[in-house]
Formats: structure tokens, C-alpha cells, sequence
């Protein structure tokens, strides 16, 4: 796990995010993005591949759900795993995310080290799936 | 919002169903009343008709009579026929003289009229008539029985019987079948007339109660069930919102107890810093529910206000909070004379409005101005704010005054709720607000009625 982009509203979740994902590997490289039609265009035009996306769903201009149907319909290539996070576990809005097979987790924030470990876990299943 | 709306309009239905009601107890009532005429009409008519129809019936009996007394003068067997005579006598002239004053006070210029008064009519020849049968009784009950008499008599009578007395009874009955259809006639157009008149109170019954109460009940259920969800997502939003800043404090929290655990002094400073423009934010966002809750309960009471002053008063609080020396503020207005409005309202509306334009100013420009200008047309108030700040991207235009919207990213100070605030206001003093972008900037337009005094 090089690559993450967290896409947040938030300055202050950007900040616990990197933390938590550096206290478990300073390695990692941590992208930002502050809502999902930042998100689209860093992953359009600045060419960053992250291999994973931590997505927060309520946020100005374009928010999670709309980014998740966006990415969807537009992305080409191969799709980063999508983990949601968010202050949020209103069953709409968990059914709504985890209907799309890239999504793999719902999370409430903050990011902790367990969070963070969690997600190496999944990565390394589904790795060892393919 | 729309509470004075609501007793009125009970009361204009109240009126319009109270008026209709009327008119169908009317109709009911008239038609009740027709009916019972025709009815009395018909048997009245019948009666009359039988009546006349007896009288012909009558004729040829006194005759019959007269006749038979007449060939048996002496005979033990007359005694009844005498009776019967009499009766028959007495029964015709009854019925002569009900007939007669019927006659006189329905119509003068009838064909029975004629039929009965003119020179040789029913009405002489029936006195005549009687009058013979009443000399030819007398003979016998006098007791100075003359048969020479009796003989003529009899003979006057039956000549009269079978001659035109019978005909002109018998053309009295056609008259007065004729008659009554045409009774009914009459009655038959007034039925017509109250059945459209009916037809016409059901029809405004239609357009001026139904459809309103109709129209009235779906706008009511709408307007709730629209408030029903935007109170829903009103609390969804407010459990997401609260709970968020909360975390992200204890996160930092966290971080601090790691950093002093490591004697990393710098990261546990770096945290600290973070905690209170956190805190500050979660009590602005407190601050802004409470706001939105008073303003659904609490009535506002209205004062008499002069709005420049209020717009200064506005200006002047937002410049204090904000520390505002980026944005050139100006103000104009020909507004000369008070009036009575809930200045509250009003104050809240400009305040959020000029505090944005000073948050979301352009530090790209030169020089970042705010112009706040205000006019009195036709009774109503117009307040125009524009600025040359960031403007809003055509995409989030729609969304602009609804809950929790934030439309600059990392300059997110707001709740999300400010605009939204905005437009309940402006609701509440039976306005509108308008957003016009311009290329520069944005403009707000806010447009309001004003009691004068």
C-alpha cells in the first residue's frame, strides 16, 4: 500500500487521516482532495493512481454519493478500492455506498491505526484472491 | 407562514356553503311545495271533472224519474222515484252552484265561461231545468196533483234533457279534461326551472367550494410532507454535523496523549492549535440550530423601522465580528420614510448576506466592494447586495438556499445552514430572494412588503 487519496471537506479529518494512516507507515503517500469534483479531476488530470480512495459522503459542490455514481460511469482503467468515511452511519447512505463492488468498507471517523490496519487487511485479501 | 391565509379562506367556505345550503333548502322546499300543489291540482281537477260528468249523469236521471212518475201518477210504486227525483234534483243544483262559483272566480274569458253564461248557456237552461223538476215535485207533495200538468211538465223536461241540455253538459266534461293537462303545464315549467336552478347551485357548489377545499388540502398536505422532509433531514443532518466535531476533537485529543506519551512536543502542540478553531466552528454550527429553531417558534414582533438604519446597524455588527478590512462596504438608499415590519428578521437576513460577502471575498481582485443599495416601488421594499467577491459556480446555483450547502471548499467556515436561514426569513416576511450572478460577483436581490405608517 504506496498510494491514498482522501477526498474531505474537512482540513482538521485530512489532518487526523494522515496521521492515523502515518503512524501505522510514515511510507504511505497521502493525496488530498476536498470534494468529489476535486477528487475526479486530480485523478483525471493530475494522473495520481492511488490504491485507495477514503471518501467522506457530505460535502460542499459535490459529495460522495455523486462522486461514487460519477467515478462509475467515467473512470477507465483499472479502480482503486473505495472505502467510505464518514461521520455518518445512516443506513441510507451505507446501502447506498456499499452497492458498488468497489466499495469495501464503510468507516466512521475519525481514521484510527485500527482503521488503517484494517484496510491492509482487506488490500492484502484481495490481493491474495486474485 | 401562511396563517392569516388559513382563517379566512374557512371562513369565505363557511359563507359559500351556508349560501348553498340555503339554495338547496330553497329548491327543496319549492319543490316540495309544487308538488303538493300539483297534487291537490290533480285531484281537484278530477274532482271537477267527475262533478260535471255527474251533472250530465244527473240530467238523464231526472228525467228517467220525471217520465216514470209521469206513467204511473196514482201508483204505490212513484214514492221512490219521487225520492230519487228529489235527490237528484238537489245533488244537480249543488253541484250547479259549486261548478258555477268555481267558474266565476277562475276566468272570465274562458270557453266554459261562455259555456255557462251565455244567452241560453248551462247556467239558464240548468235554472229552467230545476226549476220545472222542482214545480213538477210540488205537484205531489202539495197534494193538488193535476195530471194535465205533471203531463206537461214531464214532456218540457224530457224534451229539454234530450235536446241541446245534454250536449252543452257534454262539452262542459271535454272542457275540463282539456283543461287540466294545461294546469300542469304551468307546473311542469316551474319544475324545469328549479331543476336548472338546482343543476346551477351544484355546478358553483363545484367551482366555488369543492375545488377550493380540494386545492386547499392537497397545497396543505404538500407543504407538509415538504416539511416533513426537511425537517428529517434537518435532524440526519444535525446528528451527522454534531457528532462530526465532537470525534474530531477526541481524535486530537488522541494524537496529544501519543505525542506526550513519545515526548514529541511539536506534534503535541500542532494538535493543541487545532482543538479550539474546532470548538469555535461546533459553536457557531450550535449557535446557527438555535437560531433556526427560534425562528419556527418564536413570533417575531414587528417595530417601526427605517431601513437604512437598520442596513447600518447590520453592516456595523458584521464589520465588528468579522474584522473586516478587505471589503469597501457602500451603502445607498432613497428611502425616506419609516415603516413597520419585524426588524429581526430583516436583520438576520443582511447579516448573513453581508457576512458572506465578506467571507467569500476574491483576494484576487484589486479592490473587494460591497454595494448594499435600497429602494421603496409600489409598497414594497427592494434591497439589492452586490459584490465583486468568488460568486457561486452555475452548477450549485439550485442549491443555493438549502440545508447545508457549503459551496467554496477549503474556505468552509459556515454551518451550512446561513442561506438557508436566509430564505426562511425572507418566508416569513412574505418576500422573496433571488440570486442574480453577475460576472464579477454575485447579487443578491431582496424584495419584501412594507406596512408605511
Amino acid at each position: 500500500m504506496k498510494e491514498i487519496l482522501c477526498i474531505d471537506d474537512d482540513e482538521l479529518d485530512h489532518y487526523l487521516s494522515e496521521n492515523a494512516i502515518h503512524s501505522v507507515s510514515e511510507d504511505i503517500i497521502v493525496h488530498k482532495a476536498y470534494d468529489g469534483q476535486q477528487a475526479l479531476s486530480c485523478l483525471r488530470e493530475d494522473k495520481i493512481c492511488p490504491e485507495i480512495i477514503l471518501l467522506d459522503v457530505n460535502m460542499p459542490r459535490m459529495n460522495g454519493h455523486e462522486f461514487l455514481k460519477e467515478f462509475a460511469r467515467t473512470h477507465d482503467g483499472r479502480i482503486p478500492i473505495i472505502i467510505m468515511l464518514t461521520s455518518s452511519d445512516q443506513k441510507t447512505d451505507i446501502d447506498l455506498s456499499m452497492q458498488y463492488t468497489f466499495v469495501k468498507d464503510f468507516l466512521v471517523k475519525p481514521l484510527t491505526e485500527e482503521h488503517v490496519k484494517k484496510i491492509q487487511d482487506i488490500m492484502e485479501s484481495l490481493a491474495a484472491g486474485e | 407562514m401562511d396563517r392569516s391565509l388559513k382563517p379566512s379562506l374557512n371562513l369565505s367556505l363557511t359563507l359559500r356553503y351556508s349560501v348553498a345550503l340555503i339554495f338547496i333548502l330553497f329548491i327543496l322546499f319549492s319543490t316540495y311545495l309544487i308538488n303538493m300543489y300539483n297534487f291537490s291540482r290533480a285531484e281537484h281537477d278530477a274532482r271537477i271533472i267527475n262533478i260535471s260528468g255527474m251533472q250530465r249523469m244527473l240530467s238523464q236521471r231526472v228525467a228517467l224519474m220525471v217520465t216514470k212518475i209521469a206513467e204511473n201518477p196514482n201508483n204505490q210504486k212513484t214514492q221512490p222515484y219521487l225520492e230519487k227525483l228529489e235527490g237528484a234534483q238537489t245533488r244537480m243544483r249543488q253541484n250547479h252552484e259549486e261548478l258555477k262559483s268555481r267558474i266565476i272566480s277562475e276566468s272570465q274569458n274562458s270557453d266554459l265561461y261562455q259555456l255557462y253564461f251565455e244567452d241560453d248557456g248551462i247556467d239558464s237552461q240548468m235554472q229552467h231545468y230545476l226549476g220545472l223538476a222542482s214545480d213538477f215535485l210540488k205537484l205531489y207533495k202539495a197534494g193538488d196533483y193535476n195530471a194535465e200538468k205533471a203531463g206537461s211538465l214531464s214532456n218540457e223536461i224530457t224534451f229539454i234533457a234530450a235536446d241541446g241540455f245534454l250536449q252543452k253538459l257534454d262539452r262542459a266534461v271535454s272542457l275540463y279534461e282539456k283543461q287540466a293537462p294545461g294546469n300542469l303545464q304551468n307546473l311542469r315549467t316551474y319544475e324545469i326551472y328549479f331543476f336548472v336552478l338546482g343543476v346551477l347551485v351544484l355546478i358553483s357548489e363545484v367551482l366555488l367550494i369543492f375545488r377550493p377545499m380540494v386545492r386547499e388540502i392537497v397545497n396543505k398536505t404538500e407543504t407538509l410532507s415538504n416539511r416533513n422532509k426537511e425537517l428529517t433531514e434537518f435532524s440526519y443532518r444535525i446528528s451527522h454535523d454534531l457528532r462530526a466535531p465532537i470525534r474530531s476533537v477526541l481524535g486530537l485529543v488522541g494524537i496529544m496523549e501519543k505525542a506526550n506519551e513519545k515526548g514529541d512536543r511539536e506534534k503535541a502542540d500542532e494538535a493543541f492549535r487545532k482543538i479550539k478553531p474546532a470548538l469555535m466552528n461546533f459553536e457557531r454550527l450550535v449557535e446557527d440550530i438555535i437560531k433556526l429553531n427560534k425562528m419556527s417558534v418564536a413570533d417575531i414582533p414587528e417595530e417601526e423601522v427605517f431601513i437604512p438604519a437598520v442596513i447600518d446597524e447590520s453592516v456595523k455588527a458584521v464589520e465588528n465580528i468579522l474584522a473586516n478590512d478587505k471589503v469597501q462596504i457602500v451603502v445607498n438608499t432613497d428611502i425616506q420614510h419609516s415603516c413597520v415590519m419585524q426588524k429581526l428578521l430583516l436583520r438576520q437576513i443582511l447579516e448573513n448576506l453581508i457576512s458572506n460577502a465578506i467571507k467569500y471575498y476574491d483576494p484576487e481582485k484589486e479592490v473587494s466592494k460591497l454595494e448594499i443599495s435600497a429602494h421603496e416601488r409600489d409598497k414594497k421594499y427592494i434591497i439589492s447586495i452586490i459584490d465583486n467577491g468568488l460568486g457561486i459556480p452555475e452548477d450549485f446555483r439550485h442549491k443555493l438556499f438549502q440545508m447545508f450547502q457549503r459551496f467554496h471548499p477549503q474556505k468552509s467556515f459556515g454551518s451550512g445552514l446561513g442561506l438557508y436561514l436566509v430564505k426562511q426569513s425572507v418566508k416569513a416576511l412574505k418576500g422573496d430572494i433571488r440570486y442574480v450572478p453577475r460576472p464579477d460577483g454575485s447579487e443578491f436581490i431582496l424584495t419584501f412588503p412594507g406596512k408605511n405608517i
